[in-house]
């Protein structure tokens, strides 16, 4: 990455370097349905610590992707309190949880979710320019030539192939050297050989900005090289384990 | 942080930019809904404009000088020319309707005009062969319009009988420096000297004659002191100033109200085409939606997708905008050829940036209005949507914010439109009206969604397929009846109305209407005349009148120049109105008000009017009405009013006076004769034209066929503009098709995956589109022949007939039109494979 040291400038109010980068106090989940309100989490405490990786496992339905969605402040908890980087996200508006996000957490998903319209250099540009970084597009080229897409800057997604858009995923997650990258099966697009390359360059890019990482999957062997593994089920964590993590 | 409180405009529209990559094909029925309004919208004001300015520069060439003092019956006082003569160069014209008899027998009614040796004043008159008018005119040589010598079977050398005299065809008129500007003229032209005038006999006191004279003044300063004083002077005389800011004042009055209506329909135009421009940007904002959604995830605040996406609409509706005024601007061109099948009108082609910029202003706001409302439901689109499937706009109310400034670019529109069309309250009601009227075809279009919901499914599954899709939340039908409900509704009012009309003309001239009539009788011939028909034709019913014209000068005492003349009632005070005389009640006269009165009666003079003009002037019974009828100032009092049936083709008066009042003064007589059969009408005609050469006859067969054709061009005039409202609703449905097409895709997969072949699913959208079109056109039939029962039958007051297969008709063509339409945007979603977009699903 272009820095390894954390720039907290843009961040509301800088984190405590030992308090929790994500903090889920008795996190209540229910969404309005055909059939009447469904609990997706129900209760969920837990801390997360700067610089920790963390698997999220559990079978379809369990609320993995839930958990993310409320982690990055996109969904409205019915219940319970989120402070994400020391801020309390429980009651903040759309726009100001915009703003934390563009600034402090990076989202890889799945579909890759890149913007069409756009090269590869400009998406990844985006959050940048949005938080008037100067120089975003140059920073944003020098993270997809570390993630080896130099060569691939000026092409459109529908021009790159799946791995390479997920790396410019990546590229785009932390660019903004984001305090917390969050992943929901980043791989399940891929093929595996791809998703291996994918898996590894998105550990190492978390690694060198510095920032936690939480990995939503199905995959208990990419589970593995992680350092805690967190199970839910029925929207309730049913073991949460440090873990020594496999290379 | 730079974008923590306000919006970074540079890298919005940097991203707006982005977003418009290949998306003008996904707009090109919403640039061509806005093209059309547009071009519509300035191509009517550069037209009108291009008409007036084109008057306005040939002002002096269509009046024939500086101005021109203009009276009936007689010519204007001597006093009057005499103080102008000094100091201008003065020419006289004199025009009537006259028959011209060829040596063959055939006859035609034509519109001479009599010239002095000065003629023209201004411009030239082109001749073929070309000779001076002077020379083609001296010996009792005539110039005579083309058309005249080709129905006339008349060749230049050839001589005709005018009156008592033959005078001999020398030249054809090519182009006529003074011709007035008009759609409907009596007969063709025929022009003569002054000279050859006095021999013909035509000139008989109270024949229909019209005399001009035209003045060119030594000193152009001088024109504007002069007209003033003249005004003053000829003040409720019988002579008329025209200047030269009239120089066509009854065109002038068509074109203001032409531009009107035009501009109103292409406003009309561009309010549905505004909703399909609505239904465009919803489509295109739903096929974004990750894209808004990626954004906010990353960062970018509500308002800054909102500014993103708006800029691109509106840089994209500059596109359409400007395509329209480029059509608009090239309009007068095609005008000038257009118009010159009908009327000869001079227009001056140039461009004209005041209709342009209102037009292209009217097409910026009507997609900012049009277009706020889908966009700030952006605002309801969460980046947690990244992560769930996503089909169609999420839906919601819009904030405050929102519906302020949609109030705020309707309140532009409507004064922008009272920029266009200069009259107020009529926009306001236009704009009132329109959205009453939109809204109601979508309350309409609700009220058939719940009655079809009633309906129990049919057992055939396409059918029931397509009854599920019209009956949906968020069903396309609301739009669809908006969008052509309203062009569709005016085609059936017009095509009711017109043929109503047309077939009661035709009705009236065969049951009651005579077959001729006979104009400039003189007195002295009036009983040889009705022995003649009698003599000819002992059967012929033969109606006579004496006639003469006369001009309003005052209603209840008060200066017609101080009076605002009723709408719809202008005419009565604007021209010289034919007026008669009875002693005893005409025939067929039906009274409303007051008593005719006595066959003997001498007293004052008493008048009986219209009950319409009565009514539009808020009369009473015993008020006066003052006429200047040849100089000379007569006041009446009105006795009775009477209800008057213009259509049955009778001599019909808007005034009668009691006996005694005009009796000596110099007139003529209007005869009309009805026969049994066509074969004896003719001899009557031909009788009267061998004997009476002064007397003219019109054919009211000939004068039905000009009503009817008038009516029928009028129908299609107006038939077109619905029409450009109905392209309009082609955006619209476009729009519709474009808004569904996620879920018509998904509906498509999932019955392919269920096993339903693409021929059942086709069938399933021919049937839901012919519902859709069938009910649209069910409505528009029915409001469209409540409007046309209106016109017809409340207002004009004549017996209405609903014709079937007019409304069956445009039935049918609105329900295969939508389907066609629809089924063309629709089948495009046929064609994708399931597994991807399943696959992408799962």
């Amino acid at each position: 990455m272009s820095t390894s040291s954390k720039d907290t400038s843009n961040n509301p109010t800088s984190p405590d370097i030992q308090a929790p980068v994500i903090q889920l106090t008795d996190v209540n989940l229910s969404l309005s349905g055909n059939s009447g309100d469904v609990d997706i989490l129900n209760g969920l405490t837990l801390d997360i610590q700067a610089q920790q990786t963390v698997a999220v496992l559990g079978p379809s339905g369990a609320g993995k992707t839930s958990l993310l969605m409320v982690m990055a402040g996109l969904e409205q908890i019915s219940g319970g309190t989120i402070h994400l980087s020391g801020n309390d996200i429980t009651n903040m508006d759309e726009d100001s949880l915009a703003r934390l996000r563009r600034d402090q957490v990076g989202i890889v998903f799945q579909a890759f979710r890149l913007i069409p319209s756009m090269t590869a250099l400009q998406n990844v540009a985006v959050p940048l320019e949005l938080a008037g970084t100067p120089q975003a597009l140059e920073i944003a080229r020098k993270a997809l030539e570390k993630l080896g897409l130099g060569h691939r800057l000026d092409h459109l997604p529908e021009q790159l192939s799946g791995g390479e858009q997920q790396r410019v995923a990546i590229a785009r997650a932390i660019a903004p050297n984001p305090l917390i990258l969050l992943a929901d099966e980043p791989t399940g697009n891929l093929d595996s050989s791809t998703g291996e390359l994918v898996i590894t360059e998105l550990f190492s890019a978390a690694n060198d900005v510095g920032a936690a990482l939480i990995l939503v999957t199905h995959d208990e062997q990419l589970a593995l090289r992680c350092s805690r593994i967190i199970r839910i089920e029925d929207g309730k964590i049913i073991s949460d384990q440090q873990h020594t993590p496999q290379a | 942080m730079a974008l923590s409180t306000s919006i970074n405009w540079q890298l919005a529209w940097r991203y707006a930019r982005f977003e418009m990559r290949g998306s003008v094909a996904r707009f090109r029925v919403f640039l061509a809904a806005l093209m059309l309004g547009v071009a519509a919208i300035g191509a009517v004001g550069s037209v009108a404009d291009a008409m007036k300015a084109g008057i306005s520069g040939n002002a002096r060439l269509l009046l024939g000088g500086d101005f021109e003092i203009s009276s009936m019956h007689m010519p204007a006082d001597d006093e009057i020319i005499a103080s102008l003569s000094d100091n201008a160069i003065h020419s006289n014209v004199i025009q009537m309707r006259a028959m011209l008899r060829s040596d063959t027998g055939a006859r035609k009614l034509v519109e001479m005009k009599a010239v002095d040796s000065l003629y023209p004043l201004v411009g030239e008159a082109e001749l073929r062969p070309s000779l001076s008018v002077q020379d083609a005119l001296q010996d009792f040589g005539a110039v005579a319009d083309s058309s005249l010598l080709a129905s006339l079977g008349l060749q230049i050398g050839d001589s005709a009988q005018l009156g008592d005299i033959n005078i001999v065809i020398t030249a054809s008129l090519e182009a006529e420096p003074d011709n007035s500007i008009s759609f409907v003229s009596f007969g063709p032209r025929l022009l003569v000297s002054q000279d050859t005038l006095a021999a013909t006999g035509l000139n008989q006191p109270g024949s229909f004659i019209t005399y001009r004279s035209r003045f060119l003044l030594d000193d152009p300063a001088k024109v504007e002191p002069t007209t003033e004083r003249l005004s003053e002077q000829l003040k409720n005389t019988h002579m008329r100033l025209r200047t030269m800011s009239r120089a066509a004042p009854g065109f002038d009055r068509f074109i203001t109200r032409a531009e009107l209506f035009l501009t109103l329909v292409g406003l009309t135009a561009l309010l549905i085409g505004g909703l399909g421009i609505s239904g465009g940007v919803r489509a295109w904002l739903a096929s974004r939606m990750h894209v808004i959604a990626t954004l906010k995830c990353l960062g970018a605040p509500a308002k800054m997708i909102f500014y993103i996406y708006m800029m691109q609409v509106m840089a994209l509706a500059m596109i359409g905008i400007i395509a329209g005024l480029v059509i608009a601007s090239l309009a007068p061109m095609m005008a000038a050829s257009l118009f010159s099948q009908y009327v000869n009108v001079p227009l001056a082609v140039t461009l004209f940036p005041a209709p342009l910029a209102i037009a292209g202003a009217f097409g910026l706001v009507t997609t900012f209005v049009f277009a706020v409302w889908p966009l700030s439901r952006t605002r309801f689109i969460k980046a947690a949507h990244l992560f769930r499937t996503m089909i169609s706009l999420p839906s919601g109310r819009p904030t405050a914010g929102a519906l302020l400034v949609v109030a705020a670019g309707i309140a532009v529109l409507v004064m922008l439109a009272i920029v266009a069309t200069g009259y107020i309250m009529l926009s306001i009601y236009f704009m009132v009206g329109t959205a009453l009227s939109l809204v109601l075809l979508g309350a309409l279009g609700e009220i058939v969604i719940r009655g079809l919901r009633k309906l129990p499914a049919p057992a055939y599954v396409p059918a029931h397929l397509a009854l599920s899709a019209i009956i949906r939340p968020n069903s396309p039908l609301r739009s669809i009846i908006v969008a052509f409900g309203l062009g569709l509704s005016v085609l059936v009012a017009v095509t009711l109305s017109e043929a109503n009309l047309s077939r009661q003309l035709s009705a009236q001239a065969q049951a009651q209407a005579p077959d001729w009539f006979f104009i400039d009788i003189q007195p002295d011939q009036i009983e040889p005349f009705s022995q003649l028909v009698a003599a000819t034709d002992d059967r012929a019913v033969i109606e006579r009148t004496p006639m003469l014209r006369g001009r309003v000068t005052a209603i209840k005492g008060v200066s017609t120049a101080d009076i605002t003349p009723p709408e719809g009632s202008e005419w009565v005070m604007r021209g010289d109105r034919a007026l008669t005389w009875h002693a005893a009640m005409p025939p067929h006269t039906e009274l409303v008000r007051g008593q005719w009165w006595p066959e003997d009666y001498r007293g004052p003079p008493l008048m009986s009017i219209t009950e319409d003009v009565f009514q539009d002037f808020g009369l009473q019974i015993g008020d006066t009405v003052s006429l200047n009828i040849l100089g000379r100032d007569i006041t009446a009092k009105i006795a009775n009013t009477r209800k008057v049936e213009w259509e049955s083709f009778r001599i019909n008066f808007v005034f009668i006076a009691s006996p005694g009042l005009l009796d000596s003064a110099p007139h003529s007589w209007i005869a009309t004769t009805k026969s049994d059969s066509e074969a004896l009408a003719d001899t009557i005609e031909a009788a009267i034209a061998s004997n009476f050469s002064n007397v003219s006859s019109v054919s009211v067969k000939q004068a039905v066929k000009t009503a009817t054709d008038v009516l029928s061009l009028l129908g299609g005039a107006i038939g077109l503009t619905a029409l450009v409202t109905l392209v309009s609703g082609l955006a619209v449905l476009a729009g519709t098709v474009a808004t569904t097409e996620a879920q018509r895709l998904s509906d498509s997969i999932i019955l392919k995956v269920l096993g339903a072949t693409r021929k059942e699913i086709m069938i399933a959208w021919i049937f839901e589109y012919s519902l859709l079109g069938l009910l649209t056109a069910i409505v528009a039939s029915i409001i469209g022949s409540l409007a046309s029962y209106g016109l017809i039958g409340l207002i004009i007051g004549s017996p209405f007939e609903l014709d079937l297969r007019v409304v069956l008709l445009t039935a049918c063509a609105g329900a295969t039109g939508t389907m066609l339409l629809g089924l063309a945007g629709a089948m495009r979603t046929l064609s994708h494979k399931p597994a991807p977009h399943l696959r992408e699903a799962i």
